[in-house]
């Protein structure tokens, strides 16, 4: 039982530790290869289509994964459960909190930043929440219900003008008619979100002032059940 | 003997308490979210034996007065969490996220502090009786003794108590220099604590399942009890800490007949007789059941500085 500590054991010690990190290291690359992310939503196949976009008040990327201890405290009080955490899978990224806008938006409540005990979420007030800067945001007029509807109102009148007969109207796009939900869910409503003068709640997007929070692509989503015609743009990458 | 009976009792009885006290958070947490969803009209996707939970969860806290108060009172894992509107946190998620940002952050350790006060005073008395990990590892080695049966003798493989230091320092060293913390990924009771929130949950809980499998595995079949021996990161943080605790076992050397039966009680697999002031006793008390002559007590002394013999 009672043995000498000396160089063998350090050395011992020593290639255990190494041996342990290597098994984790092994581990790690065999599950980024065969395991994806949350076995209850299948996430795109693509990765590269993966955003990543943090909670409010995230710090700049690797200033965030250092800081980060993988606690779930800011998954827990995320009362939308908008906050979801990466899986070991996920490399450098293990255990931290990720929005996915594709399911569900942020409310902005910021009472992540309050609870994180390391200072990767910088606390906020819900008044500040013009600077949670999660990301931004991009409208594709031609996959838009409003934007659509609006045009074949424009198409129609140019028709009768110019002495012609209105053209029939496609059933499903005249029972889905204008929208306007996105603007209707937007927390920043007439600053990131804007209504176009003329009717039909056709919405323009202001990325500077939008935070990212999701909510519009989250309804945008629901109402098209398909791509989104509104979606949020990540403010950091993979790397 | 029966004093000390008690006190084992009481450690099994905090031990199993923990486990259960994390679940309940997590199914607070998930009932908080429930309510949320309920109150802007969305329903929220919950079946099966977690519904039943949150059932029993909204018949415990609904007819509170103030029941979200209550609700944010309690969240997060054994890595960090609110309890009852005190954050707790681990020193070693303080020390690592401390090294890999290369900033310190009073907040954070703040709610480091009540662990690691208690841990001057108690020594590692958060492995012993909090550690939900050590509870299953101390479970795994129930299981030698189905090897025993059938007749596969389990590995004896012994390693220096030292090496958890070291990984001590080479992790905080690593994390200062990848600037990522690395303890977190695989740190025992945070992915113990993890696993049981992740379960809960619904998320994955592939990677973490492996690493615990993979250390029960080892300890069964290679090396007894050797993560808490000579692996443990947090163990030896905790070790440092509570060098100069004031309480330590002690054995009074008049009485002691050298029986060596308070040896194989001793969890971190030290000889209680002559080490038990060392860093490694973890002040669990199991030897003390186990002294038939009640040589082994408590002491509550002034600290003194003693180093353990080879």
């Amino acid at each position: 039982m009672k043995r000498q500590k000396g160089p063998k054991q350090v050395l011992r010690g020593a290639t255990s530790a190494l041996g342990l990190l290597a098994t984790i290291g092994a581990g790690q690359a065999l599950l980024s290869r065969h395991v994806t992310g949350y076995p209850l939503r299948p996430r795109p196949p693509d990765p590269s289509r993966r955003r990543l976009i943090r909670p409010p008040g995230a710090r700049a990327e690797p200033a965030f994964l250092a800081a980060c201890i993988r606690c779930t405290r800011c998954q827990d009080v995320c009362e939308p459960g908008a906050i979801r955490m990466l899986s070991e899978a996920d490399g450098q990224h293990y255990r931290t909190p990720v929005l996915d806008p594709a399911v569900k938006g942020c409310t902005i409540c910021m009472k992540c930043t309050q609870v994180c005990p390391s200072g990767a979420l910088q606390p906020m007030e819900p008044e500040e929440r013009e600077q949670a800067g999660m990301g931004s945001v991009t409208l594709r007029k031609e996959l838009c219900l409003s934007h659509k509807a609006l045009q074949l109102r424009d198409t129609q009148a140019l028709l009768v003008a110019s002495g012609g007969q209105a053209t029939e109207v496609d059933a499903e796009l005249e029972r889905r008619g204008p929208c306007g939900e996105c603007y209707m869910f937007c927390p920043l409503r007439d600053r990131a979100i804007v209504l176009l003068p003329g009717g039909f709640l056709a919405p323009t997007v202001n990325p500077d002032r939008c935070v990212g929070c999701g909510l519009c692509e989250e309804v945008c989503r629901m109402v098209l059940r398909a791509e989104p015609a509104i979606r949020v743009l990540a403010h950091r990458s993979w790397a | 003997m029966k004093r000390h009976l008690a006190l084992q009792l009481a450690r099994r009885c905090v031990q199993a308490a923990v486990p259960l006290l994390l679940c309940s958070i997590v199914f607070m947490s998930l009932y908080a979210h429930y309510r949320a969803a309920h109150a802007v009209g969305d329903a929220m996707d919950v079946s099966g034996w977690r519904a039943q939970v949150l059932g029993w969860v909204h018949l415990a806290v609904d007819g509170l007065d103030d029941p979200q108060g209550l609700l944010d009172g309690f969240k997060g894992t054994l890595w960090s969490m609110r309890l009852g509107g005190a954050d707790i946190t681990d020193p070693l998620a303080a020390a690592e996220a401390t090294a890999a940002s290369r900033s310190w952050h009073w907040p954070l350790w703040l709610s480091a502090l009540p662990l690691m006060v208690s841990t001057l005073l108690l020594g590692k008395f958060y492995c012993s009786w909090i550690c939900p990990a050590y509870l299953l590892f101390e479970l795994g080695h129930q299981l030698r003794r189905l090897l025993r049966l059938a007749e596969i003798p389990p590995g004896r493989m012994r390693f220096s108590r030292v090496n958890k230091y070291l990984l001590l320092g080479v992790g905080l060293v690593a994390a200062l220099a990848m600037g990522l913390p690395i303890f977190s990924l695989f740190y025992p009771p945070a992915v113990t604590s993890r696993l049981l929130h992740a379960w809960i949950f619904g998320t994955g809980m592939t990677g973490m399942l492996i690493l615990l499998g993979l250390l029960l595995v080892f300890e069964l079949i290679v090396s007894p009890r050797w993560w808490c021996r000579s692996m443990c990161p947090g163990g030896a943080l905790f070790g440092l800490l509570g060098a100069l605790r004031p309480l330590r076992v002690r054995c009074l050397s008049a009485r002691c007949t050298g029986c060596g039966r308070c040896r194989p009680a001793c969890q971190v697999g030290i000889d209680p007789v002559c080490e038990s002031a060392s860093m490694e006793c973890d002040n669990c008390g199991a030897c003390l059941r186990h002294c038939p002559e009640g040589a082994l007590g408590w002491s509550l002394g002034i600290p003194r500085i003693s180093v353990s013999k080879p």
